[in-house]
């Protein structure tokens, strides 16, 4: 690289980091996406989970679920749940409420989550930055509505509250929303076919959730790539399936 | 009069059906509005056509600079608001009632003596001023009986064996011989303090500095009980007696200044944002009243720093719900508590933040690893095709989009009743989409189960 690009970088850095905490990170458990995103999730930044397709969506706030599960095992205090109820209870065209017994399953209890349905978009704005500016949360979760998403200057203005706070802010966005500009990282979530267990019945049984994960953009300079996740509900571990002997080569797999 | 005859004098004439449901209530308005002069206020009950209100001015006349100054006080405050008012004051609610109503000096607020004074004062009263019924009243005029003093020469033997014992326990209040018990239309709360204004407030940014006054001086009155509040009620006086009320409330007990400033500001900013804040001409008076309280113990700080983060944290945490609930309502910042039911939609119940302190609950693992992470409102009805008598579906519609299933796990049963019971499978489609389905009514027991959606992520 030419030293003058070199210097620059730095010096665009600096005016950018300017008396603010340096980023860390909380590492996922996939190696691959870990390595991706320079170390895991951004601590102090947001990070934006997309649907890939309409159908996709419930797979996205699934995907989302597993992150918050992370964060609250490794971090401490609670989870803070915000919607935009605005259409409608449930997210979009109701794909349901986020239900109890299943995030614990996920490893999220219930009790550490405070749920807050925002009446309108320009309230679930203003709870998402007071959220985003406040110290001690394990993570805030911001479920769009179906269309609204945050204006240029409101999505900085809660990145900039959650370099202030150091929190983990997860944006999950609807389809056709606007993307969350400054955000650290823009994962594209699709639902893919997990490995079914065989019971010895007529369909197979359920294995763990599987997603394909496409990291469309990421603000450390990592090139566009994809990864295959599962996560397992018993040890409320995310990782990478090991690639099976006798499949194709696949491009979109990373050995980590 | 008839209607027909008054209208023959004066064509013109102003007619409105009586309304006594709207009557009452604006009696009851009038009450609240009169706690300017007393906590103890309450509107006459029992008697039809009767607007009255009592007020227990015990230990509160020297605010207003004696009994005579008070009464007079409020018979102009009433005349500016465009309301004729008889006051008096006497040792029983019944004495005061009889006087304020026959008396002629009650125009312009009768101030009554005590003992023999009084009952020769009542005594010259019309039998109307008893507070009983028309046929009681009636029954004493027949008998010649036509003044309180009358009636109290009578034994009051004779007087019960004629009309019961109502007329004799009237004629002891109305007397002042028996104390009766008034029903306050608000709450007696203990710890509150008011800001009379000088100019009526006009401005919602005069309010909130105002609000964030009287946060202040409840806070220091909360700190010479050592106690906290959870919940402070401000109430805004305007000028044409219409009192406003608004609600804050807090997670944990609390009395720090500048926290309960910011969430009574937001609840004025909700407010005027939402249904509109109707300042009227002003406001002239502002209370705030702390209706929950606890005795706050002190906090020994910790040393230990993770012991300390964590603490600082849940403060953290209690201040943001604390201000959303404030501005969106208690209602839309909760928390999950399980229940111990086993159809789905039930085992969860909504807690408002502010409502209870929150409580470690978890749902049992077993039943949990069989859950979705979203959960639809209400069941949605879907054809399926699915294996004969009771096996999962191979091939569904939803929303008008068809789905083949590559995996299932099921079925649980779950018991809502002979033909509700319902048949619960986790399914994946070829796509690798989860979705919780279930079967309602069993085959053998009904000829067309059918199928339903109930959540997704399973």
């Amino acid at each position: 690289m030419r030293p003058d690009l070199t210097a620059l970088r730095t010096q665009i850095r600096a005016i950018e980091t300017e008396g603010r905490p340096a980023l860390s990170c909380l590492p996922t458990g996939a190696d691959g996406l870990d390595l991706a995103l320079g170390g895991g999730l951004a601590l102090g930044g947001v990070t934006e989970v997309v649907p890939a397709a309409f159908m996709d969506e419930p797979a996205s706030l699934h995907f989302a679920f597993v992150c918050l599960a992370r964060a609250l095992q490794q971090r401490s205090g609670d989870l803070v749940v915000i919607e935009d109820a605005s259409r409608g209870p449930g997210w979009g065209p109701a794909w349901g409420q986020f239900y109890g017994p299943g995030l614990q399953k996920l490893g999220i209890c219930p009790s550490r989550i405070l749920l807050v349905r925002a009446p309108d978009v320009k309230g679930f704005h203003a709870c998402v930055e007071d959220a985003a500016r406040t110290f001690g949360l394990a993570a805030i979760l911001a479920v769009s509505g179906p269309k609204a998403g945050f204006s240029l200057a409101g999505a900085r203005r809660v990145q900039l509250a959650a370099e202030q706070a150091h929190s983990l802010v997860l944006a999950v966005q609807g389809l056709r929303t606007s993307a969350f500009a400054p955000a650290r990282a823009r994962l594209v979530i699709t639902s893919r076919p997990c490995r079914p267990v065989p019971l010895g019945t007529a369909l197979p049984g359920l294995g763990p959730p599987a997603w394909r994960l496409h990291l469309e953009r990421a603000r450390n300079g990592a090139r566009p790539q994809s990864f295959d996740l599962e996560y397992d509900d018993a040890t409320h571990s995310l990782y990478q399936p090991a690639t099976l002997a006798n499949r194709s080569p696949q491009p979109h797999c990373l050995s980590a | 009069m008839m209607l027909a005859g008054a209208k023959a004098l004066v064509p013109d004439i102003c007619v409105a059906d009586s309304d006594p449901v709207g009557e009452g209530d604006d009696l009851l308005a009038l009450a609240r509005w009169a706690m300017r002069w007393s906590p103890y206020c309450a509107p006459v009950k029992g008697l039809e056509g009767t607007h009255a209100l009592f007020l227990d001015i015990t230990g509160c006349a020297h605010l207003f600079g004696g009994e005579a100054a008070m009464l007079a006080d409020m018979v102009i405050k009433m005349q500016a608001l465009g309301l004729t008012a008889r006051a008096a004051c006497a040792a029983t609610p019944g004495a005061a009632f009889a006087l304020a109503r026959f008396a002629p000096e009650a125009r312009h607020g009768l101030s009554a003596p005590d003992g023999a004074a009084l009952r020769a004062l009542v005594g010259a009263l019309p039998v109307e001023a008893l507070r009983l019924p028309s046929t009681t009243i009636t029954g004493l005029r027949a008998l010649g009986l036509k003044t309180i003093g009358q009636v109290a020469t009578q034994s009051s033997a004779a007087l019960a064996r004629r009309f019961g014992i109502d007329l004799v326990r009237a004629l002891d209040r109305a007397r002042g011989l028996e104390e009766e018990a008034i029903d306050p239309v608000a709450e007696i709360v203990p710890r509150r303090i008011r800001l009379r204004l000088a100019e009526p407030l006009m401005t919602r940014q005069g309010l909130e500095l105002a609000g964030s006054k009287a946060a202040g001086e409840i806070c220091t009155l909360l700190d010479s009980y050592n106690e906290g509040a959870r919940r402070l009620v401000l109430k805004l006086y305007r000028v044409d007696g219409v009192v406003l009320q608004l609600v804050g409330g807090s997670g944990r007990a609390h009395r720090d200044a500048v926290l309960w400033a910011k969430v009574l500001c937001e609840r004025i900013e909700a407010e005027a944002n939402g249904a509109g804040l109707d300042l009227g001409f002003g406001i002239d008076l502002i209370e705030v009243c702390a209706p929950v309280v606890e005795v706050l113990e002190g906090q020994v700080m910790d040393l230990d720093p993770v012991a300390a983060a964590a603490l600082a944290s849940a403060d953290a945490l209690h201040r943001l719900a604390d201000r959303l609930s404030a501005r969106l309502g208690a209602g839309r910042v909760t928390r999950m508590e399980a229940v111990a039911h086993w159809v789905p939609e039930q085992a969860v119940r909504p807690v408002a933040f502010a409502d209870r302190r929150p409580q470690a609950s978890r749902f049992p693992e077993a039943l949990a690893a069989r859950r979705p992470a979203l959960l639809l409102e209400r069941a949605e009805p879907i054809d399926a095709i699915a294996e004969v008598p009771d096996g999962p579906p191979r091939l569904f519609r939803w929303r008008a989009l068809a789905f083949k299933v590559a995996c299932a796990e099921g079925p649980e049963r779950i018991a809502c009743g002979e033909a509700h019971d319902r048949d619960y499978y986790r399914i994946e489609t070829s796509e690798g989409r989860r979705f919780w389905l279930y079967r309602q009514g069993l085959p053998g027991k009904v000829d067309h189960p059918k199928w339903y959606v109930h959540g997704s992520a399973a």
